[in-house]
């Protein structure tokens, strides 16, 4: 129909229109165009673990991450739930967070269970991505940085598996950054993962300074080679490694120049940042000129309700009345008040409830010198070395203004030591819950004073969301 | 042979790797620019070098039109049996060459512009012979002669893409940028001129000899109306996809702040609501019910070419950080001038959206700005004030003041507890004899409105503009100083060359507005909810009269009401929108354009909680809150199109890509505390203590797109599209995706079945449309493994922390839609019906899906195997009820039917969709406790034990549906169904619209249940309570009230807590509203001539008169405890001089 000049025409506009596809396709085509580089308050994996100061900013938040991801109850929660489910505390009235680890009869659903569990992991997650970023960009970073990232990594890592083991039993192991795949990671068992915790700690040992100067505040707010000793001390202890325990605790309690016990009259500054008993403590994170969130812990024992008010978290009786008279420890780290005829007694280790500005005066005490006392002092009578043992005791004894131990045989001794760490260390990150699990008392002690204890109570539940979560999971007996 | 080379360099440029094509990109617009202007720059030589044995004439003029760029018109087999030329010239002129080959040949030749005609060397038909009535026979061809001429618009501007026929014949031609037309035809043929949106003249020949100019007439048929569509423009009458319409008529009789506001109830399958009567709150858009669980639902908007933000500024690009959001939300459409809006399209269908590829699956809105008007400079005047107010029946009925100390002095007596000034201030110390209607107090003013605007605007076909500016000024119904103001200048000017050939349209709008309001940033309600609650006998004044009355106790929430008067909440809002276009038209039917777009919106929003605000007991000091948000992205798009008939129908191909960068940038959120004065609140660093958050994303998008089109006798129509799209918020290799959409009309009233047998129908279409759209409405960067950092400090360093699972695989949400409608037009299509039905499935739909907590995250974002679908029909009547010269009546009618789905979710069951989603059902269910009555024994409210474990749980663990706890479906707060019901009358110089919007059964919570999840329990606290609320404290003779907080099973405390999260709060939210009335009366032209203006209508607006529906709370459209939206009546005058 159309003329062969006239296609000719239209070829024209139609080799016109043909290329302007083409350049079209060219221009359409061009991926790397709409490649964008992340926002200015992010930073990819690549780039973060090039540099020194990134890493510094990465390993802060192994510290920082309890405030970002669990509305900061992670630190009330790591203390307040053990120290429930053992014989030290109760919350004030009927609570339905509270009381399921008091009655220990947790449901697996229990929010504040999925909260420590969260946290630890995610604590896990951010050593485990820290160490494999450090390893594998080594010849951008500095030497001494390298060995201060992976040496904390490692210690925080062990930190909570540590937590996270002697709470749940078997555990997944994870080592890895593969989120949507260790989603699926099935449990390994307590004695593989202590190989890791024991690993993990000695690293740091060897990678970690001997003081605090890679704190840029020089604070005691960061994990040093006593640190991660103190904590191996502990992890001996656990294990029933005896010498090791004593080993690694005589290293830091011979560590006079940097660590030395709070007098009787200063027993309060054991709870104050960078006093000479802390070896390793956690402090509250800031933004700005604002210091984020109270000290939680010192809200937790001592804000009350309005009308009674009744601190949030009582001692229990049998607490109270193991203090024996003229313990100075009483008198300085217990407070009380009536209402309605009852007298609650609370804890008054942490006081600063709401610090506004700058750096809180106190921080979270995990590691001081008295536990090196008295994990010697176990280990010494468990190797049958019973003055050692009571040499230990009275340190801590007399340190309270307490007459020396009238224990004499080693059984004596090991339960002077559990009466002595009972005090010593009550309300404080769940001390007491772990020795009567791991010196198998827990029956004795617990199902004499809590109505319904079954010996599966010992392990919290695997959190049922896990499970729901991660078919690979089984749960633990009894729930 | 042609095709297949294509083909092949098309696949070879596919494969190119990135940095090769790159390369060769540039390569080929370079080749490509060259050959564009080595083809104008041969055109410039007029004449001929050729040499050569025993040529044909192809092989002639083929070598007259590589030379010179002439062309020759002729039939196809007209030159077959020609002589072979054997010629030896050197640069001869043109004519001269020509007369030398022609010489021997049965041929003479004419040159019309750039085209050379040849005719039979046979008699010519006489000049004065009469125009046959009858189609020529087709022998006539044979002697045809060419034909120029022009068509223009009643603008006199020139048409492009006008279709040519010579009537009763297949001979026909496709007017080029110009307008321009040559066409061989005899003298007494008939022409026959059609456009999309123009009367379809005939025009018969009568002489050959000079140019033709015809003026087309818009068309006043609906049908033909223009619809701007992706890229393009339609009709109703020939659109394959589902477009919908507005223009500034319809806009400009309502008096809205958010232009979105005029088109509630106006289009099929389009719910929007106003989340807050305020003005410039948030506005809701809906295209055909959710088809997302997790990315965002926001529709694409799209103004004059530039992709707008579509949510909030402190949201958009995925901002999540701790940011200011006013109570009553925002709409980013606020800083759009309503008066500077042409019309807005709404897209719906593959056949409409897929062109917008992967962002097209929510539906999109094209909105076009005005443009000028050619002829005499005009001048046109605006002016408009009015009164709002929120009328009466919008308030909701609390308890009188006996009825409310009845309900207190109970719940003491319930409790055992003894009232005290302490804990019953309201029963010991108030006035109880002194009622305060808190209502009428906190909303019950009267706002006023001014509104103008002034606009100029004319010009040549050549260039043209429009100016204008225009303010906006709103008050507030709330007790206090505040407003709303907004200023807008819009511009638009066209060029084009002398030929036609190059045309430039720049437009800029900008505007700015400021909003002072009392919005309670980070409070989920404004002042509405305030009023309803507050206790009927609070005192407001101290016993001075003059200081605001406060109360002291710890134990009660209590705030003065007034105290949000010493909250000064500001947001100013700049807006840029601009773009500039160049059209090149190098050929007949061929347009290269470039659109290039610059948009930058920024919100700066301040709060001032002044010392007034606090309770003088909270010992609270000062404190500001002072936040800036900017969103600037710009656009890159250039296109081709190219229209030709092929055949009996026309043609039409469109290539084209974008290039968009977006940025979203909150460079702080400041808040800054403990200060010493008011007047220091400004200067954050006076502030005790301060922090800042700041924020910053990019989107960068780039893609490629075509569309086919084909028209065969305005009967049969095809629309094809395809466009690949490469997104940043995806991993490279998931980057790019193919989205698609084929769509079908057939015409049959064209067929001569229908124009035979059934002469009444006037118009009959059915179309059809498939494809596949897709939404990449998620946060940016999900799929980046990074280390982000919120500014929190530990031990003196700023963390890193990880930011989240990155997903690698993450893709688009794909959309399939399916759409068949039914389009018919009767008696002269004074009566038009369309009838839809549509159906789109999301096969892949983007969750959040959860992780064990173990591997370090609790959920990622991932594409599901799960199907939500949504579909429904769409119905539209328009008629023209009554037509003469001095009445007449339009009627349009529409209703919609949309309904959306949960089809399946294997995984529902692990993830956090098990206690808000139940498959099968709709996406907006509401699920929550079934109110069985009182209980006789007890007298407190009984549940449904939904999942049958004997008690009805509390605390609430989930959905009785998966067995995990007593919630059950009582509702759902999508629509049934929805639309609007417009009329018009005109009479001589009057006119009267009046539209009515309803929407069908919308069963939400009403407002006692956003009262009671915050306030439990009669008479537990001094908070005043609805009406019906009374009533079941009658029903359980008192017992449902206490002041005792205990949530033990049995106790009045629980029972009533769940009765608020129970079916018992459900109410039907179905309403139809008078959401516009607007008369006016055009002066009359006498006077007008008089006064020297072309048109003067003296107008009288209102919005929102009237209201039916039995809901509960303060008003069904927002369905909160907001302040409803306010009647508007407005008077202005309108003159163009």
């Amino acid at each position: 129909m159309t003329s062969f000049f006239q296609y000719i025409r239209y070829r024209q506009s139609i080799s016109i229109f043909f290329g302007v596809i083409a350049a079209m396709i060219a221009f359409g085509s061009c991926k790397k165009f709409s490649n964008v580089p992340p926002p200015n308050n992010q930073l990819t994996t690549q780039t973060l673990f090039k540099s020194d100061a990134t890493v510094l900013s990465a390993l802060a938040s192994l510290y920082t991450l309890t405030y970002i991801t669990n509305n900061q109850t992670f630190q009330i929660d790591l203390s307040v739930c053990p120290e429930n489910s053992a014989d030290e505390t109760h919350f004030y009235i009927a609570n339905s967070t509270y009381d399921p680890f008091y009655q220990n009869n947790i449901d697996p659903a229990n929010s504040e269970l999925l909260g420590i569990w969260s946290a630890l992991y995610k604590g896990v997650y951010v050593a485990n991505s820290i160490i494999s970023g450090v390893q594998s960009n080594s010849t951008y970073l500095t030497d001494s940085i390298q060995k201060q990232a992976i040496g904390e990594s490692k210690f925080m890592r062990a930190f909570c598996y540590f937590y996270l083991i002697n709470l749940h039993g078997d555990v997944p192991l994870i080592l890895t950054t593969d989120a949507i795949n260790t989603t699926h990671a099935a449990r390994t068992s307590k004695d593989s993962v202590y190989v890791q915790i024991v690993a993990d700690l000695l690293d740091a040992q060897s990678k970690l300074r001997a003081d605090y100067a890679s704190s840029p505040t020089k604070d005691r707010v960061r994990p040093n080679k006593y640190a991660a000793t103190a904590l191996l001390a502990r992890v001996y202890l656990y294990l029933g490694r005896w010498s090791d325990a004593e080993a690694q605790a005589t290293t830091v309690i011979n560590q006079s120049s940097l660590y030395g016990l709070q007098s009787a009259a200063n027993l309060r500054n054991a709870f104050l940042k960078d006093n000479t008993e802390a070896i390793f403590q956690m402090d509250g994170a800031t933004n700005g000129q604002v210091y984020l969130g109270y000290n939680n812990l010192a809200w937790q024992y001592i804000y009350y309700n309005t009308i009674s008010k009744i601190p949030w978290m009582v001692m229990t009786d049998g607490l109270v009345n193991a203090f024996e008279p003229g313990d100075v420890r009483y008198s300085t780290w217990v407070r009380s008040l009536s209402y309605a005829g009852t007298t609650y007694y609370y804890p008054y280790k942490y006081r600063n409830m709401n610090p506004t500005t700058g750096a809180a005066a106190e921080a979270y005490v995990y590691l001081r010198l008295a536990e090196q006392y008295l994990i010697r002092a176990e280990a010494r009578a468990e190797q049958s070395n019973t003055d050692g043992a009571t040499t230990d005791i009275n340190v801590i004894r007399n340190r309270a203004g307490l007459a020396n131990t009238t224990a004499v045989t080693q059984a004596d001794l090991l339960l002077a030591v559990e009466k002595e760490r009972r005090i010593e260390f009550f309300c404080e990150f769940g001390h007491r819950w772990y020795d009567l699990k791991r010196t198998n008392r827990a029956d004795a002690v617990l199902g004499a004073v809590k109505p319904g204890w079954k010996a599966s109570d010992v392990l919290y539940p695997i959190p049922q969301s896990e499970i729901s979560n991660d078919p690979s999971l089984s749960q633990n007996t009894g729930y | 042979m042609q095709k297949t080379a294509i083909g092949s360099r098309f696949r070879l440029l596919m494969r190119g790797t990135t940095i090769k094509t790159l390369l060769f990109m540039k390569l080929t617009v370079l080749l490509l620019t060259i050959s564009i202007f080595s083809a104008q720059a041969s055109g410039v030589a007029q004449s001929i070098t050729l040499s050569g044995r025993e040529l044909s004439l192809k092989q002639v003029f083929s070598a007259i039109e590589k030379q010179t760029g002439y062309v020759l018109f002729s039939k196809r087999d007209q030159l077959i049996d020609t002589k072979p030329i054997s010629l030896s010239v050197h640069e001869i002129a043109l004519t001269d060459f020509l007369d030398l080959v022609l010489k021997d040949q049965p041929f003479k030749y004419s040159i019309k512009g750039k085209t050379i005609f040849l005719s039979r060397k046979s008699p010519v038909v006489s000049s004065d012979q009469p125009a046959s009535s009858s189609p020529s026979p087709p022998a006539v061809e044979e002697k045809a002669s060419p034909i120029t001429g022009t068509v223009r618009g009643p603008d006199s501007q020139p048409l492009g893409g006008v279709t040519v026929v010579v009537k009763g014949t297949k001979h026909g031609v496709v007017t080029d940028a110009n307008g321009r037309f040559t066409l061989a035809a005899n003298i007494g043929d008939v022409l026959e001129i059609s456009s999309i949106g123009f009367e379809t003249q005939s025009y018969p020949i009568k002489n050959a000899s000079s140019a033709l100019t015809i003026v087309l007439k818009h068309s006043d048929n609906k049908l033909d109306e223009t619809a701007v569509i992706g890229y393009g423009t339609t009709t109703k009458r020939l659109a394959t996809g589902s477009v919908g319409t507005i223009t500034s008529k319809d806009i400009e009789n309502q008096p809205v702040t958010n232009v979105l506001q005029a088109l509630e109830g106006r289009i099929p399958g389009l719910l929007i609501s106003q989340t807050s009567g305020q003005p410039g709150a948030g506005v809701t858009v809906n295209i055909r019910a959710t088809g997302s669980l997790l990315s965002g639902t926001y529709p694409l908007y799209i103004v004059d070419g530039v992709p707008f933000v579509s949510e909030p500024l402190y949201t958009a690009g995925g901002n999540t950080t701790r940011n200011m959001t006013p109570s009553y939300g925002n709409s980013p459409l606020n800083m759009m001038n309503p008066s500077d809006i042409e019309s807005i399209s709404v897209l719906k269908d593959a056949d409409a959206t897929a062109i917008y590829g992967s962002r097209g699956a929510n539906g999109v809105i094209l909105i076009t700005t005005k443009r000028g008007k050619v002829g005499k400079t005009g001048l046109e005047v605006n002016v408009s004030t009015g009164v709002s107010a929120v009328p009466e029946l919008h308030r909701v009925k609390t308890m009188s003041l006996s009825q409310y100390l009845q309900v207190r002095r109970t719940a003491f007596a319930n409790a055992g507890v003894t009232p005290t000034a302490t804990n019953a201030p309201d029963l010991l110390v108030w006035d109880t004899t002194k009622a305060t209607d808190w209502q009428k107090v906190l909303f019950g003013g009267t706002a006023h409105t001014t509104d103008a605007s002034v606009s100029i605007s004319g010009g040549t076909a050549q260039t043209n503009f429009l100016l204008s500016g225009t303010y906006h000024k709103e008050g507030q119904v709330i007790p206090g100083d505040y407003d709303y103001q907004r200023g807008a200048f819009h511009l638009a000017v066209n060029h084009q060359s002398m030929d036609h050939k190059l045309g430039v349209n720049v437009s800029v709008n900008y505007g700015l507005d400021q909003n002072n309001s009392s919005a309670r940033p980070f409070q989920t309600v404004d002042l509405g909810g305030v009023a309803y609650s507050a206790a009927p006998d609070m005192p407001l004044y101290d016993s001075t009269g003059k200081n605001l009355y406060w109360f002291n106790s710890s134990l009660l929430p209590y705030t003065n009401p007034l105290s949000y008067t010493y909250v000064r909440y500001t947001a100013n809002t700049n807006n840029l929108v601009s773009n500039i276009t160049l059209r090149y038209s190098p050929l007949p039917g061929l347009n290269l354009k470039v659109s290039s777009s610059y948009n930058r919106a920024m919100l700066y929003q301040q709060n001032l909680n002044y010392t007034k605000s606090y309770s003088p007991y909270s010992g609270t000091k000062p404190s500001s809150y002072s936040q800036e948000n900017y969103a600037t992205s710009w656009n890159f798009e250039p296109q081709a199109d190219y229209t030709r008939s092929i055949g009996q129908g026309r043609m039409n191909l469109l290539v084209g890509g974008t290039l968009q960068g977006s940025t979203y940038n909150q460079p702080y959120y400041i808040y800054a505390g403990n200060f010493t004065s008011d007047y220091l609140l400004t200067n954050f660093t006076s502030g005790g203590n301060y922090y800042l958050l700041s924020f910053n994303s990019a989107y960068k998008y780039s893609s490629l797109f075509g569309r086919f089109n084909y028209n065969w006798k305005d009967k049969y129509i095809l629309n094809a599209s395809y466009r690949e799209d490469a997104s940043s918020k995806f991993a490279p290799d998931k980057r790019t995706g193919g989205f698609w959409s084929v769509g079908g009309a057939w015409i049959f009233s064209a067929e001569p079945f229908v124009k035979d047998n059934l002469p009444w129908m006037s118009f009959g279409k059915f179309r059809s449309s498939y494809g596949k759209t897709g939404n990449d409405q998620i946060s940016n960067y999900q799929f980046y493994d990074t280390y982000t950092t919120s500014g929190n400090a530990y031990d003196g360093t700023v963390a890193l922390y990880p930011t989240l699972a990155p997903n690698p695989t993450l893709t688009w949400e794909i959309n399939k839609k399916f759409e068949v409608a039914m389009d018919l037009g009767f008696f002269k299509d004074r009566i038009a019906v369309s009838a839809a039905w549509f159906t789109s499935r999301t096969p892949n739909p983007l969750v959040s899906y959860p992780l064990a907590n173990l591997s370090g995250f609790s959920y990622y974002t991932a594409n599901m195997r799960a199907t939500i679908q949504s579909r429904g029909p769409e119905f539209e009547l328009n008629t023209q009820n009554i037509k003469s010269k001095d009445f007449s009546w339009n009627t349009s009618f529409n209703i919609s039917f949309p309904q959306n789905k949960l089809v399946s979710f294997p995984d529902i069951l692990r993830t956090s969709y098990i206690s808000t989603r139940i498959v099968g059902e709709s996406l907006s269910s509401i699920h929550l406790y079934k109110y069985t009555g009182i209980s006789p024994t007890t007298s407190l409210p009984t549940f449904l034990d939904g999942n049958k474990d004997g008690i009805s749980n509390y605390p609430q663990s989930g959905l009785a549906a998966y067995g995990q706890g007593d919630y059950v479906t009582v509702g759902k707060s999508d629509p049934a169904f929805f639309g609007g019901f417009s009329n018009t009358f005109r009479y001589k110089d009057f006119q009267l619209d009046v539209f009515v919007q309803f929407v069908g059964k919308k069963m939400v919570p009403g407002i006692d249940n956003s009262q009671y999840t915050t306030y439990p329990t009669p008479g537990y606290n001094p908070v005043n309570l609805s009406a019906d609320y009374y009533k079941l404290f009658q029903q359980t003779n008192g017992k449902v009230a206490t002041t005792q907080f205990n949530f033990t099973a049995g106790s009045p405390y629980l029972a009533q807590y769940m009765y608020a999260q129970s079916s018992a709060t459900i109410s039907n939210a179905a309403y139809a509203r008078l959401k516009n009335l607007s008369f006016s009366y055009t002066i009359p032209s006498d006077w007008r001539k008089r006064m020297k203006m072309s048109s003067c209508i003296i107008y009288a607006r209102a919005q929102n008169l009237f209201t039916v529906t039995k809901f509960t709370g303060y008003d069904p459209e927002s369905a909160s405890s907001n302040i409803p939206p306010f009647r508007t009546v407005t008077f202005g005058i309108k003159c163009s001089f």
